[in-house]
């Protein structure tokens, strides 16, 4: 005969195959989030041996609802599916609570506290480098937002230094640290600019400090997230760049959804426009998205591209799937190796 | 004012529910004052199953103290309207996957006791059987290409005997360069299998290439 287990916050229950209850633990309301807990894991609990040993010798096979090692189990078996019809009234007629409203607010507090420990082992490293990543891009395009602004209040006063220095970056560098147009080198002759007072100049400069310190913002996180890259994704950084591997990460969202991704995706990742196009039959397929910045691909000739996209991307989700599954398997030297062969091949 | 479908009220063409916590928002939604009673306006274009209100949903299933299940629940706008509706003698057990969401929809959990977040996948019921019982009624809304084999197993274990199941179907998640009538009308048959479909809408300009289903097990 069976006898068929199943787990609630309640306590544990065992049925025959008819749906008779054949015995049942109880937990005490004080110590039931805990026991719950313990017991919805897969190894056998205490509870769940004095369940067994409650069960008359014939029923000597028990059938669990949730995975438990050692034993089978059935999901949705008998006993859960008739302790799950009515749990509030058998909550209450089981002495486990007063009411109704003991038993929700037991409930609501149980699954808040195990959906707070989930979050909290949701937050892992390389979720850290997806916003790192993101930070870094939203800072580049503010720096360029501001740094337009400058250019024209600045042009005002020393228009020359605009024409000399076009990177926005040296710009923003050399205003933050002195605008004025007499220290300048290069400062030949009549300037076209007007000419304003020490506490005008100041506003420009106080503007250029704070455009600079999101450069420096940004390389600071540059730095960092080629060290985070290489340590999350040590087989990965074999292949191709961390900033890459971690520009991938941002994309995929997480290192789980990119181990998981097919080589093809990654192939693709970041060509979603054209990709689309392609789907909806508007277009030829993409080649490469964002692992078109690697200099295997990138300084590749054209007719070669194709193949070397579809090579690097197969490599990749091996490695991605090393990083996340096993990050001690030493075998991004050997992809690495494996794929510089490929390449030399397509040559030949 | 008018309560034609149970706990849903009627201003006008806006739909809105009694507020179970005054003075309290889920989702910066507009509210309408009548004497002591604070009525939330249901925002048609955050919630599908305010846009199939508008839409000309006639039958939803819940009442005042019905347990429900919500897979899909996110960080709780159309949980927080159902949480009106079946008020502090109902429960929502609320199934979403995302951490993010999730995370929100913890506040609202602490402010509406009914709601019972619970952070697992929908499409793995043994995961979080063992936390919930069964419903009067099940709602779904999740943007997967399996969506409505998930919404029917969820049904066939979690789901009362003559209780009524809803689904917001998202045609460009199943298929994104198929034309969407096609799909609501492959999905439709797929739900056809196991349920009698008592009503089928398309939530049209609230919710661009989105059906709606209410179905009741055969």
């Amino acid at each position: 005969m069976y006898a068929y287990i199943s787990l609630s916050p309640i306590g544990l229950f065992a049925h025959d195959a008819n749906g008779k209850q054949l015995a049942s633990i109880i937990f005490k309301l004080d110590d039931a989030k805990d026991r719950f807990i313990n017991a919805s894991s897969s190894n056998l609990t205490d509870d769940d041996k004095e369940l067994i040993k409650k069960l008359d010798k014939k029923d000597n096979k028990v059938i669990f609802e949730i995975q438990k090692d050692g034993y089978t189990s059935e999901f949705p078996n008998i006993s859960g599916d008739t302790i799950r019809n009515n749990l509030s009234k058998l909550a209450i007629s089981t002495g486990f609570v007063k009411d109704a409203g003991e038993y929700y607010t037991f409930i609501n507090e149980l699954n808040s506290e195990i959906t707070k420990t989930s979050i909290k082992a949701s937050s892992t490293e390389d979720r850290l480098l997806v916003h790192a990543v993101s930070t870094i891009d939203e800072l580049e395009s503010t720096a360029n937002t501001l740094s337009i602004r400058l250019k024209e209040w600045y042009g005002l006063y020393y228009p020359e230094l605009l024409e000399t220095v076009r990177s926005n970056e040296k710009l923003v560098f050399i205003l933050a640290n002195n605008p004025k147009r007499e220290d300048l080198s290069g400062n030949s002759g009549l300037s076209m600019g007007g000419d304003y007072s020490v506490a005008d100049i100041i506003q420009f400069q106080n503007y250029a400090i704070l455009i600079d310190s999101i450069y420096n913002q940004m390389k600071a996180l540059e730095t960092y997230v080629e060290t985070k890259a290489t340590q999350i994704m040590p087989n990965a950084t074999r292949i191709i760049s961390p900033t890459l591997a971690s520009r991938l990460l941002a994309d995929a969202g997480s290192l789980e959804k990119l181990a998981k991704m097919p080589s093809s995706t990654i192939q693709v990742m970041g060509a979603e426009k054209a990709l689309f196009r392609h789907i909806m039959g508007q277009g030829p397929s993409p080649k490469h998205g964002l692992i078109f910045q690697a200099p295997v691909i990138n300084q590749s000739k054209k007719n070669e591209r194709g193949k070397r996209s579809r090579m690097l991307a197969s490599t990749l989700s091996i490695a991605f799937r090393m990083d996340y599954f096993n990050k001690k398997l030493s075998g991004g030297d050997l992809l690495k190796e494996k794929f510089d062969k490929k390449i030399e091949n397509l040559k030949g | 004012m008018k309560d034609t479908i149970d706990g849903i009220y009627r201003f006008g063409k806006d739909f809105a529910t009694l507020s179970m916590v005054p003075r309290y928002k889920v989702y910066d939604e507009k509210t309408l004052n009548k004497g002591k009673d604070e009525y939330r306006i249901w925002d048609p274009k955050k919630s599908k199953l305010g846009a199939a209100l508008r839409m000309g949903l006639k039958e939803t299933g819940l009442f005042e103290g019905a347990k429900v299940l919500y897979l899909g629940i996110a960080s709780g706008t159309t949980a927080s309207h159902i949480s009106d509706i079946v008020g502090p003698r109902g429960v929502i057990y609320g199934v979403e996957f995302s951490p993010r969401s999730i995370r929100d929809l913890l506040y609202v959990a602490k402010r509406r006791q009914n709601i019972i977040p619970i952070l697992s996948d929908a499409r793995m019921p043994q995961k979080f059987a063992s936390r919930i019982e069964k419903v009067n009624v099940l709602y779904q809304d999740i943007a997967q290409k399996d969506q409505s084999a998930i919404f029917i197993r969820n049904a066939e274990i979690f789901l009362k005997k003559g209780g009524l199941a809803m689904i917001a179907i998202k045609a460009r998640s199943i298929d994104v360069s198929a034309n969407p009538k096609v799909i609501f009308a492959q999905e439709k048959k797929k739900l056809q299998e196991k349920f009698d479909i008592i009503s089928d809408l398309n939530l049209g300009h609230f919710e661009v290439d989105h059906a709606f289903f209410v179905c009741r097990l055969k």
